[in-house]
């Protein structure tokens, strides 16, 4: 299987930040309305840094405004020379803007109460939705940025 | 972009950035600020316990239960900063357990 690899894999943590920065910014310069351009970093332990963005807004397909917020933390393997990164928690979210912000659709890694990745959708009706994501299936940043914005 | 190369490790087939020598001032900076800031917590363990105690302030201050907490932010179309919050804390509370 030398030249392939599994989907969310390790990555050296400096291509995982430039990785994340690039995607960012291809949204950020075609489609961005408010609010800011980068992920703020946490450091939570040692091993475990989270990347976060709130109260971003950018321009759907339709010319609707959506308003995203991304948290990821991010498992780090420090035993080789160059640390290895790769996502172990993520909250993907998508709504309309403030004030009186609704929910639109969000990704979320398994908890305690749902122990599989999976996709909550709300509609305008009042009604929700919850979806298991298949393992190792759910979504880069870029293809949820992707299915929200043609999609509202 | 950086070319990659692949590579087998113990069986593992990863992905190996090259000499990374262009990368980016914000990745530069964010490196930077990493490694020269102290973690929030000492331990995986010291941020599990940290992270329920907040969940559970959470549950309180609306005077319902953890599991009935995180089942009023996933059904919830009406957008609430404590319900988001609660689901965050719960998938990482989950991922520190199990990573």
């Amino acid at each position: 299987m030398i030249g392939s690899r599994r989907k969310h894999d390790w990555n050296s943590w400096e291509n995982y930040l430039l990785v994340h920065e690039t995607t960012l910014n291809k949204y950020i310069n075609t489609r961005h309305v408010a609010g800011p351009r980068q992920y703020t970093r946490n450091k939570l332990t040692d091993q475990n840094i989270q990347l976060s963005i709130e109260g971003l807004i950018l321009k759907s397909d339709l010319g609707v405004e959506i308003q995203i917020k991304i948290e990821k933390t991010v498992e780090l393997d420090i035993e080789y020379s160059r640390p290895r990164a790769r996502t172990f928690s993520y909250s993907y979210h998508a709504l309309t803007p403030k004030p009186n912000a609704r929910n639109l659709m969000r990704y979320c890694s398994p908890h305690e109460h749902r122990p599989h990745h999976h996709k909550h959708l709300y509609y305008s009706d009042g009604t929700y939705n919850v979806l298991d994501v298949p393992d190792r299936t759910w979504p880069h940043v870029s293809e949820f940025l992707d299915e929200v914005l043609c999609q509202y | 972009m950086k070319a990659m190369k692949n590579s087998v490790l113990e069986g593992k087939v990863m992905i190996v950035a090259e000499a990374n020598k262009d990368s980016s001032p914000w990745v530069q900076s964010a490196l930077k600020e990493l490694s020269n800031t102290l973690p929030q917590f000492k331990t995986k363990a010291e941020a599990i316990k940290a992270l329920n105690s907040e969940l559970e302030t959470l549950a309180t201050n609306r005077s319902l239960s953890v599991a009935d907490l995180l089942k009023l932010a996933s059904s919830s179309v009406e957008n609430h900063e404590d319900l988001d919050k609660s689901l965050r804390l719960s998938s990482l509370i989950y991922s520190l357990k199990n990573c």
